[in-house]
């Protein structure tokens, strides 16, 4: 998956499984190996019989697109191509006489993706990119191995079974008490096409890499998939993107291109809420 | 005479006919018509595919926006969220 996975509180079977875990999402989501299913169903004409766990990320990515009303969309597969990421991100040439093309799917292309069961149609010419719940639901599966407290951390998408204290960009800390903890930005997978930034955060309503004015997005999930979906419906909602995590009771932390730092209503509570001494009950 | 009866006779029979087809044609409509509507094994609206219940999707789609549970850091941490 192109990130570095960080377990805490694995023994040793647990940790070889995590990593099996890891590989085996690798080998069937990547973009970037020919024989992926996810290249294989992107290849398909007509419907085609997929895996559990493939049909599994198809229905979580299609309802994270229902959540957030088609922001995180995972029909932008021929988008982030045409962007430019083709390959794994250290291959990729910041060439200036290559030419970004724009590829503007259909809005809303994703309603028109079937999936009964395990049998998944794509509307003509759609291609999934699934990346943008594969990793983070790999982590919810991974700390579901762990057979006590723990954590696991993947590229910074962490699902935790116990409470964990995580550093957050732009310095600082927080404590995960219950849930998972995600940041999507444009700080890592960025390269230039013509001498324009492009990035893998593309806005469905453009069909190119999001012009948001943050940089880093943080969000504190039920579940590190959660985190993961609502980090990027914030990104690419822009200026807009705290107060749509507000309006969910979801605590959100921004960081700007100017290096300011906003934390959303949701997540100044809850740390306010954190201060607050513990009640004390006496007992006569 | 006789032919001016015989046709009067053919004349009342195909109304007969006429009318009982009619009333067979009424009857077997609306006996289709009840069916459907008190019989239980047949269906009362227009059939729409299988598909998960409402109240399950918004319960699903409400679980993609849940928040978790955070508190103020209390010791170093132990790793850290980066952007993906």
């Amino acid at each position: 998956m192109g990130c570095e996975i960080v377990v805490g509180g694995a023994g040793r079977r647990e940790a070889q499984a995590i990593e099996d875990l890891f590989h085996e999402r690798d080998r069937r989501f990547s973009r970037f190996r020919a024989g992926s299913e996810l290249n294989a169903v992107n290849a398909a004409r007509g419907p085609v019989l997929v895996s559990e766990p493939f049909a599994e990320a198809v229905a979580v990515a299609l309802e994270a697109a229902a959540a957030t009303d088609g922001l995180v969309d995972p029909t932008l597969g021929a988008a982030i191509a045409a962007a430019g990421y083709v390959t794994d991100l250290a291959r990729i040439r910041n060439d200036s006489q290559l030419v970004a093309q724009s590829h503007k799917p259909g809005r809303g292309a994703w309603r028109r993706v079937r999936l009964t069961g395990r049998l998944l149609r794509l509307p003509p010419g759609v291609e999934l990119d699934l990346n943008g719940v594969v990793k983070s639901l790999a982590a919810d599966d991974a700390v579901g191995l762990l057979s006590g407290p723990g954590f696991v951390s993947a590229g910074g998408d962490l699902a935790a079974n116990a409470p964990v204290d995580v550093a957050l960009p732009g310095g600082g800390a927080v404590r995960v008490v219950e849930g998972g903890i995600a940041t999507s930005g444009t700080v890592v997978r960025r390269w230039l096409r013509n001498g324009v930034e492009q990035h893998h955060l593309i806005d469905p309503r453009t069909g190119t890499p999001s012009r948001s004015r943050w940089t880093q997005v943080t969000v504190v999930g039920a579940t590190c998939v959660a985190a993961d979906v609502c980090a990027k419906a914030a990104f690419l909602t822009g200026a807009a993107g705290p107060a749509w995590l507000d309006a969910r009771g979801l605590p959100g932390r921004f960081l700007s291109s100017d290096e300011e730092t906003l934390v959303n209503r949701t997540w100044a509570a809850a740390l306010a809420r954190g201060r607050q001494p513990t009640p004390v009950h006496a007992c006569i | 005479v006789e032919k001016a009866r015989h046709a009067a006779a053919w004349h009342r029979a195909a109304i007969a006919k006429r009318t009982l087809a009619a009333v067979a044609a009424l009857t077997f409509v609306g006996g289709v018509g009840l069916v459907r509507a008190h019989v239980a094994s047949h269906h009362k609206r227009k059939l729409r595919p299988l598909a998960a219940p409402k109240r399950f999707t918004d319960v699903v789609r409400r679980d993609l926006l849940a928040a978790g549970i955070m508190a103020p850091a209390e010791a170093p941490a132990d790793v850290a969220t980066a952007v993906s």
